[in-house]
């Protein structure tokens, strides 16, 4: 029976032939996983070089850069960056961190490589569905970057594009005509290739896991990526909708997001009767639940690699599986906090902080648990661990300053400082860069049969941790002082002159994380070819990307059926032969 | 290690099993689902839209009124009778019925087209007021989501497939659905 089943599967799945359908327009999840983990490599560099941008023009404002003038000729006017040109590139600085690395790769990257293996599918549920959201992500990527290339260049208005600003188009100022509505475009379309993916992983987990593999056998990567779906699928269609309205107050004329009576650089405007606070709600209601779709998949990654290499069990599985729902979960409610400044009721402004007080608990059930896996486990320092080790170390000192902003009686002062820059940096874009890093160095050696250099990563990942603290814990001092955000220089405020010296050593250590990422890069690119070969389970492991071989085949388990008998985390079993039993193991019967 | 054939203990079997009938066997299991999140996700943005309707209403005086006309209450009811014809077609894998149903929907997209044109002639605009506005953005997304099914239906006449004609019943039921609930958002 088993082998009937086997050979129908594969006679469903010939491996394509021809190198554009096997690696360009390919609908097998493997390959569209490394494209999304490429893809956001490419986004993490350009995103990396123009923050590298910002920092010069903050450490050293009145500095002429020749160099850069030649590259960006009127963004550089006498070779110094115009203020206009720092909102710019702190616009697509944060969009293209924010939704094409930080939203693609743990969750589509990975995901779309990981999650079928890990419940013994061969495929997702919907291979060319699959594919097209790739392109369409792509498509979103090119649309972005057109928005530099127009007249007018790149939009200035961040990565929220608060109306009214963001809704007038050219009048409003530099980059908000077609920068501007390249933006919105490509924001719509990411929002329709994220939803489908979303749609893709969740029908995925729910219809084609393997015989024996319930869902309390699930990994905790299975259960993250899951429930980022599901959010994702709820959030993104509201950010779409909203993207539409604004779309129509820039194309239309329509007054969806924009107020009466308003006079734009000396002339009085048409519109009449909406309202900016809208547009923050629509935002919002995406926009948190965004931060859990970019954090969940990194909790289960780090949930993962930390009961492997501590070699126990997770500590309390059940309560993991139930924390990362509270945390979807709360998510949708809580996204008021985002706009205590805006004029809401105290009353509101008061729900609003006890809800998001309340992500505490289940964060903080997630990190009793991180550490009581550790507690006693025969830890293995790999460096895949210490990158996991490192997102829990973020996850809590960026997590303990969101109680701060929680509260609006604190945040109404914190309120657009660099307070919030420092705390969402941490929480958000670290936290969730180094679960992308633990996880590169954790399944490099499935997806290409290598091992990525240990001795590299380590050094890496000691100058990243020492380098990013020192770029965000004085971070949130400036923002105590007062330093407002988005601004492109602080000299013209005495009070804040004084803390120059801070805002250049913030720079000096930017440039040493900058820097040192380039050791990563050679890593991934020199272990690809020249890297220790791996076995197939390379770090005797459980879950099933390790049955099967390195790199897997087209089908991921060629002729073999996978049953699963056990659960995700059986480490350290007494009286097993090993220290970890795979879950396609079968009950060993009186000494087999 | 490699002839695993015993059940596994709580084995939860593969439930993506066809089941065979007349035309072919029935939408899988998976198929189902992944119509049914991507109407999840078609809901929350038409949540958004209307909470944001919701929310407009109570910002100031410029409200204007688009008001229920004949051929609102025209347009409804031919897409609940292509709702009935759907369920014929899905019942008794008819063609004719299909047929009638795609007929009907292109009815009703003549008749929303219908309407903007009553309103223009009012002097109803997208940008005169954001109730209008409102009212075109939510009748042009819907009327979008309409063509959409218009093309399964064909697709569905097409092949005749059970499972095909499932989805696109689902699809299309939703979208009735939809639309009664803006009528009610927008008139009640």
């Amino acid at each position: 029976m088993s082998s009937h089943a086997s050979t129908s599967h594969s006679t469903g799945h010939a491996a394509p032939q021809g190198f554009i359908r096997k690696y360009v327009f390919s609908t097998d999840h493997k390959v569209i996983g490394i494209q999304y983990i490429f893809l956001g490599l490419f986004s993490a560099i350009l995103g990396t070089a123009l923050s590298m941008m910002m920092r010069l023009r903050l450490a050293w404002p009145g500095s002429q850069f020749p160099l850069l003038e030649h590259i960006f000729p009127t963004g550089f006017p006498g070779g110094v960056m115009s203020p206009e040109f720092y909102l710019a590139v702190l616009t697509i600085h944060g969009t293209i961190m924010v939704f094409f690395l930080l939203t693609t790769v743990p969750l589509s990257g990975f995901g779309n490589y990981i999650l079928p293996i890990q419940i013994g599918a061969r495929d997702m549920a919907f291979p060319v569905l699959n594919m097209l959201s790739y392109w369409t992500t792509v498509v979103a990527l090119m649309v972005l970057m057109a928005s530099m290339f127009v007249e007018g260049g790149a939009p200035i208005s961040g990565w929220t594009a608060y109306p009214p600003l963001s809704a007038l188009g050219k009048i409003a100022g530099p980059g908000l005509g077609a920068g501007q509505t390249l933006w919105i475009a490509s924001i719509a379309i990411f929002c329709l290739a994220s939803l489908l993916t979303a749609l893709n992983f969740i029908t995925t987990t729910l219809n084609m896991r393997a015989a024996g593999m319930s869902l309390m056998r699930m990994p905790l990567t299975v259960w993250a990526w899951f429930t980022a779906s599901t959010v994702a699928l709820l959030a993104f269609p509201v950010l779409l909708g909203g993207g539409i309205l604004l779309l129509l107050d820039r194309l239309a004329g329509t007054s969806f997001f924009l107020a009466s009576g308003m006079v734009v650089s000396g002339k009085v405007m048409t519109n009449s009767g909406g309202s900016p606070i809208l547009w923050q709600h629509l935002f919002w209601f995406f926009g948190h639940p965004e931060v859990y779709i970019i954090i969940l998949p990194g909790m289960g990654i780090t949930s993962h690699i930390i009961s492997t290499f501590s070699r126990k069990p997770i500590f309390a599985y059940k309560a993991m599986v139930a924390a990362i729902f509270a945390i979807g979960f709360i998510g949708f409610i809580v996204w008021g906090h985002h706009m205590f400044a805006s004029g809401m009721s105290p009353l509101v402004g008061m729900v609003f902080s006890v809800l998001t007080l309340t992500v505490g608990v289940p964060s903080a059930i997630k990190v009793f648990n991180w550490l009581a896996t550790l507690w006693g486990g025969h830890i293995r320092c790999t460096a895949s661990m210490l990158y996991a080790l490192g997102f829990v170390s973020f996850f809590v000192t960026g997590g303990v300053t969101g109680l701060l902003l929680a509260q609006p009686a604190i945040d109404v002062y914190f309120h657009d400082t660099y307070f919030v820059v420092a705390h969402f940096h941490i929480i958000m874009g670290l936290a969730a860069v180094f679960s992308i890093f633990a996880a590169l160095h954790f399944w490099f050696p499935k997806m290409f049969g290598r091992y990525m250099s240990e001795t590299l990563g380590k050094v890496h990942f000691w100058i990243t941790i020492t380098g990013v603290y020192s770029i965000f814990i004085p971070m949130h001092f400036l923002g105590m002082a007062g330093a407002p955000r988005r601004y492109a220089q602080f000299t013209e405020f005495a009070y804040l002159s004084k803390l120059q010296p801070l805002t250049i050593h913030i720079s000096w250590a930017a440039f040493v994380v900058g820097a040192a990422q380039l050791i990563l890069l050679f890593n991934i690119f020199r272990s690809m070819r020249w890297g220790k070969r791996a076995p197939d389970n390379a770090w005797e492991a459980t879950t099933l990307e390790w049955v099967i071989p390195s790199p897997p085949p087209h089908d991921n388990f060629g002729d073999m059926e996978p049953v699963v008998y056990r659960g995700p985390y059986e480490f350290s079993v007494p009286g097993a032969k090993a220290d970890f039993i795979l879950q396609t193991e079968q009950e060993v019967e009186g000494g087999e | 290690m490699a002839t695993i054939v015993a059940p596994p203990p709580r084995a939860s079997l593969p439930r993506d099993m066809g089941r065979d009938g007349g035309s072919g066997p029935g939408a899988s299991i998976t198929h189902r689902t992944g119509v049914m999140l991507g109407l999840a996700a078609v809901s929350m943005m038409f949540i958004g839209l209307t909470s944001a309707y919701v929310v407009s209403q109570g910002l100031g005086p410029l409200w204007k009124q688009v008001h229920l006309s004949p051929l609102i209450g025209i347009n409804a009811a031919v897409l609940l009778a292509s709702g009935y014809a759907m369920e014929r077609a899905r019942r008794g894998i008819s063609r004719g019925w299909l047929i009638g149903t795609l007929v009907l929907g292109v009815a009703f997209l003549a008749g929303q087209v219908g309407v903007f044109r009553q309103l223009a002639d009012e002097g109803l605009y997208l940008s005169t007021g954001r109730q209008t506005s409102f009212y075109y953005v939510l009748a042009g997304l819907h009327g979008i989501h309409i063509l959409g099914g218009v093309t399964a239906l064909a697709w569905a006449a097409v092949g005749m497939k059970r499972s095909t004609l499932e989805l696109t019943s689902l699809y299309w039921h939703f979208m009735g659905g939809l639309w009664l609930y803006l009528l009610l958002v927008i008139f009640l």
